[in-house]
């Protein structure tokens, strides 16, 4: 991989993540009603007057360019302006959030390739067989299942009906690791805090479960029509005429193959389970991100809304940026 | 489409169910009032949270039980055909038009279009959509028009990038030289000559969008961002019967099934019509 190409895609992630802070700064000046006048509300004696000293402190009678030039300054400082209704930093609430859909997400795609990747593999080496054709069945309805109403029928089954798992939350009151990394799993494996662990990894199950499984399909979708590509290719015959033995074909030089595939598939779908955090975290409510900006947006938090898309869409951004040096890495022949 | 084709995926017993699926969906949204044994919107506080019919304490009266202002379940999610449909069709037909249009246009015009109109696609794209329409109807308010509309930006550049590089394939081929030849004006020759040439690959991107336009609408419409709370959706049905989801399992279970059962037959559809239309693409 050369210099020029990173610092290429380095260059491109800035100027796309400005385009993105520029984006979101115009759609939320576009949209009709006053923020000031919507977040003071109409009662409680509230007058214009009031409502007017609220604009000029915050500014929003500036001239457009001044508040972009001030919204972007903050941008790059790292000074997100204060949460309207909790009364804090944004930047601070970010940082308390991330580490939760982190977490989430690290686990969800971890179990959808320790699914998605064995069983794509059998179900094109058993191509055409029953198993093939019910996993791809299964795919199928997974495909189709709206996974917030997935989640909520694993509640019914797991903690209604058999009080096996919690629904709600991501920790029992009580029972939270000392913060080391925020990640409640490792965090208590760090500090040898069995109980909490307990706890973290049994709040954990049913939302990673909800969104891993979703995507356990696509993986085994994608990994099954690779591999069944790969498996016509001359040198596997080579490979199994020479002698060798057909798990060592398919393992070493069959799979090995298909990780392109896999590589943009974890990509995409680390994006999608970004997104999919906004609505999977309400379900079970996970305070994460994505549970924050929609908390963000009932309560009309407009500094809280807008940082928390721009964070979650540079993250995106900065995935498939990832994506990309991975790809140049695990393929040679890839050259930019 | 062509007999042959058509004679082809209706050899595809899942494609027709899926399609039969489709129809009958389309139907009870269409004849909703008729088909409907209630007002899905006026509740009764005597009959509140009553179960289904086949469990202690139903009634005939509402087969699929009742929520907890007494309204009657079948009658909402018959209701909700329509929002779904209204809105995924909606959006199929509004991002299919334009970015269908503009790939043609892009397509066969080449140039400082092409390069303007596929960045602009690339820099869509780039977005993940779902957070952006969660903001954008966030600010918006929830409507069916503002819901279709923001599905609809999400939507084009899928369309877009499919038939821009059809259009690309399809121009280099004789017919089009032919047309060209003959004294054709561009926009006949690519709003009608590749146009028509290019329908079978859009229609098959067109059934894929619509399942996850309607998987979008219901996500939106659950989070309180989509369909007004008003009326009957599916989503919003979801969202509220999870507060019940210890007492009243029917009120989340039956709306989310009737969206798997049309996602699922769009997908049948969608997958039975690629083969129809390519039979090399089949494994």
């Amino acid at each position: 991989m050369s210099v020029e190409f990173l610092v290429k895609r380095l260059v491109q992630l800035l100027v796309l993540a400005f385009v993105i802070a520029a984006t979101v700064f115009v759609l939320m000046r576009l949209t009709p009603g006053d923020p000031v006048a919507l977040m003071m509300g109409q009662d409680f004696g509230v007058t214009q007057a009031d409502i007017d000293r609220k604009r000029e402190a915050l500014g929003l009678d500036d001239p457009l360019l001044v508040q972009f030039g001030r919204f972007m300054g903050g941008l790059v400082t790292g000074d997100l302006g204060r949460s309207i209704v909790s009364d804090r930093p944004v930047r601070e609430l970010l940082l308390e959030r991330f580490p939760a859909t982190l977490e989430l997400t690290l686990v969800a795609m971890v179990l959808s390739f320790g699914i998605g990747v064995p069983v794509g593999v059998i179900a094109a080496v058993k191509h055409n067989s029953l198993f093939d054709r019910l996993i791809m069945g299964i795919n199928f309805l997974g495909l189709s299942t709206p996974s917030f109403w997935q989640g909520i029928m694993l509640i019914l089954l797991f903690s209604v009906t058999l009080g096996w798992l919690p629904s709600l939350g991501r920790t029992t009151y009580g029972f939270v690791p000392d913060h080391v990394t925020g990640l409640h799993v490792l965090d208590s494996l760090i500090t040898g805090n069995w109980e909490a662990l307990k706890y973290s990894v049994r709040h954990l199950v049913l939302p990673a479960i909800t969104a891993g499984t979703s995507y356990s399909a696509i993986v085994a979708r994608v990994v099954r029509s690779s591999l069944l590509e790969i498996m016509r290719q001359d040198y596997i015959r080579t490979g199994l005429s020479k002698g060798l033995p057909f798990w060592r074909v398919v393992r070493v030089h069959a799979l090995r193959n298909a990780l392109i595939p896999m590589v943009t598939v974890a990509g995409l779908e680390a994006g999608s389970l970004l997104s999919g955090s906004v609505v999977l975290e309400t379900v079970f409510s996970w305070p994460g991100l994505g549970r924050l900006l929609v908390d963000g947006i009932y309560a009309r938090d407009y500094a809280l809304v807008q940082s928390t898309v721009i964070a979650l869409c540079v993250m995106f951004v900065m995935l498939s940026f990832v994506v990309d040096v991975i790809y140049s890495l695990i393929d040679p022949r890839i050259k930019w | 489409m062509r007999s042959r084709t058509f004679k082809r995926l209706l050899r595809n017993k899942w494609a027709t169910a899926g399609l039969v699926v489709m129809v009958l969906y389309v139907l009870v949204a269409v004849f909703a009032p008729w088909l409907a044994p209630h007002d899905p919107t006026q509740g009764s506080l005597r009959a509140r949270l009553r179960p289904p019919a086949w469990l202690e304490g139903g009634s005939a009266q509402n087969p699929l039980g009742t929520d907890q202002l007494g309204r009657d379940t079948l009658s909402q999610v018959i209701y909700g055909a329509r929002s779904s449909l209204r809105v995924g069709l909606g959006v199929v037909l509004i991002s299919g038009l334009v970015g269908g249009g503009l790939g043609l246009l892009a397509g066969y015009v080449r140039g400082t279009t092409d390069d303007f109109l596929s960045r602009l696609a690339d820099w869509t794209l780039a977005f993940p959509f779902l957070i952006l329409a969660i903001m954008l109807m966030g600010m918006l308010g929830p409507g069916i028009t503002n819901l279709t509309l923001v599905l609809s930006l999400a939507g084009w550049p899928h369309f877009f990038r499919l038939i821009r590089g059809e259009a690309i394939v399809e121009s280099q081929k004789a017919y089009v030289e032919a047309a060209r030849a003959m004294g054709r004006r561009a926009l006949p020759i690519m709003f009608s000559e590749i146009a028509r040439n290019v329908f079978h690959t859009f229609m098959v991107l067109a059934t894929i969008r619509l399942g996850i336009a309607i998987l979008s609408e219901a996500s939106l419409s659950y989070l309180g961002f989509g369909v007004p709370p008003r009326v009957p959706a599916w989503g919003t049905m979801i969202s509220s019967g999870q507060h019940y989801v210890d007492s009243a399992w029917w009120l989340s279970a039956v709306p989310g099934a009737a969206i798997l059962v049309l996602v699922l037959a769009v997908n049948l559809f969608g997958e039975g019509l690629r083969d129809a239309l390519d039979p090399r693409l089949q494994h």
